[in-house]
């Protein structure tokens, strides 16, 4: 017969969390013997994230008042360890540090600084034949984090499944639930379909994209990145900002760029991407406080990291 | 190692015991060496295809997987309709070409070997053979074939003669296999090491303990076990392709070992050259007959195992998902099979 199912092209890329089972595996985990975790390398695998962005000035608006020009600086580390605990199922255990820094000015009710440092705990599993499923929580501080309080904790929860229909044809599933934020719950359907030999759609939330295999190594992509996030200003903030309103103020932080980038596959485990293009939507939202402030479009560049080992 | 020695004489003198007297259960069977310890016969009857993703490996190269089916044909018409099956009908398996080799074999075995640049998968290969001679060859080779591929390459640069280099080397190859069995196989150079492509088939295989038992005559007869060195007593089947692994045209070359074990079959399926993509590949099968009310079939159970160098890398929910979709385009290449043998039959 023939050897067909080497066609086994994988890009997976799930982006995704049940909280009533995370205990109970947690639990599972401890309890199980140490040789699954500790005997093989390769039932262990490692996942790190870097990423490092600059937006341009781009004229900020409040409540329709010119508040200055604002540039932005983003960072984000994220490091997960995945031990292969059976053969469906893998633990995730990390941390991630994300920053984002706005050059504010006086008049605008901006943070300087919003970011979160996090634990990341969660779990992938194959569901059935077809499904991959992955829950993962990011517990920890979120917030301007001059001063941390409990006000500033808080644990996201993303959760998602993948059909895999074939090599070439995935679907997505996702949702985010972050009770703090306006939306607290939000779905997302997503594809990745290889149409071409050299061209993939896929479209994942928060980077879905048009990719274009340049050759192995290379890839050139369109694609629109989306980086949002729930915070918690300092308990001054208001104070500061002539809002009293606005001392320990839940943010609701989204921007959205488009633009075309490339990911270089230095070596089979490492990747690295630069992109850049126009932050086209950018919101500041104290939505419990009914204040929102946005920018014009502004341009941006972004290197990321990514290595699997 | 005496113990197995033992073992594996038990089980050569159970082959050749008569057996006519005890038709095996195919349930029971499975149970014993497989991963599927629960079977509705119902379901594989109805026509669903079973399947179980393997274990992690602890050779990092190798994933495998297992699939069990009904194929309403008794088992001797099942192996006979596999090695005649041509897959080349089934489009969405991407296969450009696929042809048994006579024994010995010649070199207009071979003559349906062609290139096509107009497919991005086969100009990809024969970009990658022109590149040969810049000495940055992704290319499973060693360095004289590289030399003489580049060389050969280098004369005339036109699909059809890179075609004809290429059906050059292949019979070499084939020919290497038919006088020296696993022994004549040559080993890839990669990054100045050499990669035998019996050793990852050997390592993968050296895994799975109750598989090894249940295969063991014909793992030994084929050489697939021990040093392999020299010639199966089995006379296999041979066939080369070419087809599309995973947005890549590559070539390769195969042999069909089957061994008649009682009432049922066992059969060695293995590439013991691939021109990129993987290293090699081999499929197992068991074939025994079934007979429930009235369907009379036979029952098949494959185990597949395929070395890569992509696998090394891959790690996590990634490895989970590479042998999920193995598994898919396994399937999917059985139910072209499956539909091809319900439209042949009377």
């Amino acid at each position: 017969m023939s050897r067909n199912f080497k066609n086994t092209g994988v890009a997976m890329k799930a982006g995704f969390i049940n909280i009533f089972i995370l205990p109970m595996l947690l639990t599972a985990t401890m309890a199980a013997p140490a040789r699954s975790i500790a005997a093989e390398s390769m039932a262990v695998a490692h996942e790190l994230d870097l990423e490092l962005g600059y937006a341009g000035r781009g004229v900020t608006y409040q409540y329709g008042q010119n508040v200055g020009s604002i540039d932005e600086l983003v960072t984000d580390v994220k490091y997960v360890l995945s031990p292969q605990i059976n053969n469906n199922l893998l633990l995730r255990v990390g941390a991630e540090w994300g920053r984002f820094a706005f050059d504010t000015s006086r008049t605008g009710a901006l943070p300087d600084i919003l970011q979160h440092a996090s634990a990341v705990v969660g779990f992938d599993y194959q569901v059935a034949d077809q499904w991959l499923m992955r829950t993962e929580m990011q517990p920890g501080v979120y917030g301007s984090l001059d001063q941390i309080g409990w006000r500033n904790v808080d644990a996201p929860l993303f959760m998602g499944a993948v059909y895999l229909k074939d090599a070439d044809l995935q679907w997505f599933f996702g949702l985010r639930v972050d009770l703090r934020s306006e939306l607290p719950v939000l779905p997302a359907l997503g594809v990745r379909w290889k149409y071409a030999d050299d061209w993939t759609l896929d479209f994942q939330l928060p980077k879905p994209r048009l990719e274009y295999d340049v050759n192995d190594n290379l890839q050139a992509y369109l694609g629109v990145g989306v980086k949002s996030g729930t915070y918690v200003v300092d308990k001054h903030f208001g104070d500061i900002h002539g809002r009293p309103n606005l001392n320990n103020a839940t943010v609701d932080y989204t921007d959205v760029r488009l633009g075309p980038g490339i990911a270089w596959k230095i070596f089979p485990a490492l990747t690295l991407e630069a992109e850049g293009g126009y932050v086209i939507y950018r919101t500041w939202d104290f939505f419990d406080q009914n204040l929102k402030l946005d920018s014009h479009p502004a341009p941006y560049f972004l290197i990321a990291c990514h290595a699997r080992f | 190692m005496k113990q197995l020695s033992i073992f594996f004489v038990w089980l050569c003198c159970a082959v050749v015991a008569p057996t006519s007297s005890h038709a095996s259960d195919p349930l029971e069977n499975l149970k014993k060496f497989s991963d599927f310890q629960h079977i509705d016969v119902k379901r594989l009857l109805e026509g669903e295809i079973l399947s179980q993703r393997g274990p992690l490996m602890i050779f990092p190269n190798g994933i495998s997987a297992q699939i069990c089916f009904f194929v309403p044909l008794s088992p001797e018409e099942v192996f006979r309709a596999q090695q005649s099956w041509d897959p080349t009908r089934c489009s969405s398996l991407k296969i450009y070409a696929s042809s048994g080799l006579s024994s010995p074999c010649v070199p207009k075995d071979f003559k349906k070997l062609h290139l096509d640049p107009r497919d991005r998968p086969v100009r990809w290969l024969l970009e990658k053979t022109l590149s040969i001679a810049s000495g940055k060859s992704e290319l499973n080779l060693n360095s004289g074939e590289a030399q003489e591929l580049a060389a050969c390459a280098g004369k005339n640069s036109s699909p059809d003669a890179i075609g004809s280099c290429w059906a050059r080397l292949l019979f070499a190859r084939a020919t290497a296999f038919q006088l020296n069995g696993l022994g004549g196989v040559l080993p890839y150079e990669t990054n100045g090491e050499f990669l035998y492509p019996a050793v990852q088939l050997r390592s993968m295989l050296q895994e799975q303990g109750k598989i090894i038992q249940e295969f063991a005559p014909l793992l030994q007869k084929t050489g697939m076990l021990g040093k392999g060195s020299e010639v199966s007593s089995l006379q296999p089947l041979y066939n080369w392709s070419l087809f599309d692994a995973n947005h890549h045209a590559t070539l390769n070359l195969g042999a069909a070992y089957k061994l008649a074990v009682g009432d049922h079959y066992q059969i060695l399926d293995f590439d013991y050259y691939a021109s990129s993509t993987y290293y090699a590949a081999a499929t197992l099968y068991e074939i025994w007959p079934i007979h429930r009310g009235k369907k009379n079939g036979s029952i098949v159970w494959r185990g597949d195992f395929l070395a890569a160098p992509t696998l090394r890398y891959m790690k996590g929910i990634e490895r989970i998902a590479y042998g999920v979709i193995m598994i898919q385009e396994i399937k999917k290449e059985l139910r072209c099979f499956l539909d091809d043998v319900k439209s042949t039959r009377p």
